[in-house]
């Protein structure tokens, strides 16, 4: 399509205000995280990396790191495995009441977080799991998984639905031409997959607050911090948290896409 | 006991000299829910023959060979092969490989990868693997591309790659379900060539389905046309196309004229048929057994009806309306219409139909000799 200079510069304007639009919250925060000033004010008087260290000094802001990081590498391999499972029925197998299952697989992230939280809550409390962080993971694995099953089997719908009886009729038996045929073709799909659960665990913080009890996670910890005082280690927290979950979630997208493009060829 | 009793009969039947049955189907019928797919199928496949399955598409023949592969059960019936049941056994016992209509190549190894792959399930050792599939892959011509992937190949070179991954293990048979239907017609024409060759020189059994009619009359020793599940005729490419058994047949397989008439008289040699545009006679044996009054189909194939300006050129004749004309090469197969709207099919060379001087919508007679007349059912 031809466009005029004019035209062009015009698009381009729309865009970059398009992107400050989306972005510009997050970037007051990462350019606060790093002033000098104890309040957000302008024009900024210095550079400061005192918010990050008084962060992570703190004790509480540690502990949430690393609970965030237990539950997100138990939340993401259990997430992809369950998705995985749920992708290659839906590939593989037909039976009655298929999509009706898929459906409500695909559902978890779509009802809203309270709704969500105040359910999860209601019911561990009542098998005696609430308060926990096996009660986070459990949470977390409802919410992640449905998005690892998004990916697998978007993967999966583009491959060839003979391949694998192709490797049965060649002499592998079932779980030989699973393991063939299946396996390398989604196992860049199932580490992008993995990523996205992590990401997912890393930043959910809504349904982790109502099951959490007193174990907090660093999403959770930032909403502490909001509710107590406001304090700039927030904007360091947030900052750290977007670049961790950013580079998980374009480490899957570059993952997925990469393939696409490769396949088109 | 029991068990040894059968072992020495399933070697008798492998050893017996009625050996050139290689797979017998005996009453197959496969059900989806409550649609019939295959009913009550019965046909055997010879050893070391090249038998072509055709039909229309939703004829059956793709989900029968299926069902030989082992990829559908079948819901009643059996399969055997050299006398034994094969209908139990799973899909990598059979040891049917098969060249897949969308060849599902692997598309994450190597060529020389896919066509040992094989092999490789059965545990055969690297050495030996890779010599064997150097073997094939060098006499299907592919030798310089063993170390591709399969999206570096064009359609006839994944072709024979398929073909190589079937062959590798060197099979007693291999399954080929519409294999050519992704090729232009050149090269679809040098396949076939390649793989009526292969098969004569390997002299495995190629069981081949496909819908078109030319694949299977030159490639195959014999041709089975389904139809609704069922087998409406088998036999060699010649003998159906100079008789075929049943209307359905005659119209499947195009070029022939179907005049419905009654039986008039079997006095003489000539018997007399009453049609729509006519009265027809016909002197082949199988009319000497009709009796006055019975309702026949009378056939006649394109190539043996000649056309003419003026009557009484032949013993039959009727009149018609040309209705239309496609150019093949050097013949033109021409489509008539009786007064009576009976379609007369007429295939002459280009030459002839210039000294006719006719075109679409002009009268003109087709004649034919009364041994060309034959009845189908």
């Amino acid at each position: 399509m031809h466009l005029s200079q004019a035209t062009r510069i015009i698009l381009m304007v729309l865009c970059a205000g398009a992107l400050a639009f989306l972005y510009a919250p997050i970037m007051t925060n990462f350019v606060f995280s790093l002033t000098a000033d104890r309040f957000p004010t302008l024009p900024i008087s210095g550079f400061s990396t005192q918010w990050y260290e008084l962060a992570f000094g703190d004790d509480l802001v540690i502990r949430a790191l690393l609970n965030t990081a237990l539950v997100a590498l138990i939340v993401a391999p259990l997430s992809t495995f369950l998705g995985f499972t749920a992708a290659y029925t839906d590939y593989r197998f037909n039976f009655v009441g298929k999509k009706l299952l898929m459906v409500f697989a695909l559902l978890p992230p779509l009802v809203p977080l309270v709704v969500s939280g105040l359910a999860m809550l209601a019911y561990l409390s009542r098998v005696g799991l609430s308060g926990n962080l096996s009660a986070i993971v459990i949470s977390q694995i409802v919410l992640a998984s449905p998005f690892a099953m998004a990916i697998i089997r978007l993967r999966l719908s583009q491959i060839d639905g003979d391949l694998e009886f192709a490797a049965q009729n060649l002499g592998a038996s079932n779980w030989r031409a699973f393991w063939e045929v299946i396996i390398p073709l989604t196992k860049t799909s199932v580490f992008a997959a993995f990523l996205l659960s992590f990401a997912v665990s890393f930043d959910e913080y809504a349904v982790t607050w109502f099951v959490g009890g007193l174990n907090e996670t660093a999403s959770v910890r930032v909403l502490s911090f909001l509710q107590s005082a406001v304090s700039p280690r927030i904007n360091a927290i947030g900052s750290f948290t977007f670049v961790v979950s950013m580079s998980l979630i374009l480490c899957a997208q570059f993952i997925t896409l990469r393939r696409f493009s490769k396949e088109k060829l | 006991m029991t068990a040894k009793i059968q072992t020495n009969t399933s070697m008798q039947a492998d050893e017996s000299p009625s050996q050139d049955v290689h797979i017998a189907l005996r009453d197959i019928r496969k059900n989806y829910g409550k649609a019939v797919a295959i009913r009550d199928l019965n046909l055997n496949i010879d050893r070391g023959q090249f038998t072509a399955i055709m039909g229309p598409s939703g004829c059956g023949k793709s989900t029968l060979l299926r069902c030989l592969a082992g990829l559908e059960s079948i819901t009643t019936g059996d399969i055997l092969r050299s006398g034994r049941s094969i209908r139990h056994q799973e899909i990598w016992e059979r040891e049917m490989p098969m060249v897949w209509q969308s060849l599902a190549l692997f598309p994450f190894l190597s060529v020389l990868e896919n066509i040992e792959f094989g092999l490789r399930m059965s545990g055969v050792s690297k050495g030996e693997r890779h010599r064997r599939a150097h073997e094939w892959a060098s006499k299907l011509g592919l030798d310089e591309y063993v170390n591709r992937s399969i999206d570096q190949l064009s359609g006839g070179q994944r072709q024979r790659v398929a073909l190589a991954r079937c062959l590798v293990t060197e099979p007693s048979i291999i399954l080929l379900d519409e294999p050519l239907s992704a090729l232009d017609a050149h090269l679809s024409l040098q396949m076939q060539a390649e793989l009526k060759r292969l098969q004569r020189e390997l002299g495995i059994t190629f069981v081949y389905v496909t819908h078109s009619h030319s694949e299977a009359f030159s490639m195959a020793d014999k041709v089975v046309i389904m139809n609704e599940g069922r087998v409406e005729q088998e036999g060699a490419p010649q003998e159906i196309y100079l008789k075929p058994a049943t209307s359905f047949v005659a119209r499947f397989l195009g070029g022939s004229s179907i005049l419905s008439c009654t039986v008039k008289s079997t006095e003489t040699d000539e018997v007399l048929v009453d049609g729509k545009d006519g009265t027809f006679r016909c002197t082949s044996d199988e009319f000497r057994t009709l009796q006055v009054g019975s309702k026949i189909n009378l056939i006649v194939r394109a190539d043996q009806i000649s056309l003419s300006q003026e009557s009484g050129w032949a013993d039959n004749e009727v009149y018609c309306r040309v209705v239309g004309e496609e150019f093949v090469g050097a013949l033109v197969n021409l489509q008539l219409e009786t007064a009576s709207g009976c379609k007369i099919f007429v295939q002459l060379q280009q030459r002839d139909l210039k000294t006719l001087d006719i075109e679409v919508g002009a009268g003109v007679f087709a004649n034919w000799h009364p041994e060309d007349c034959h009845i189908i059912n």
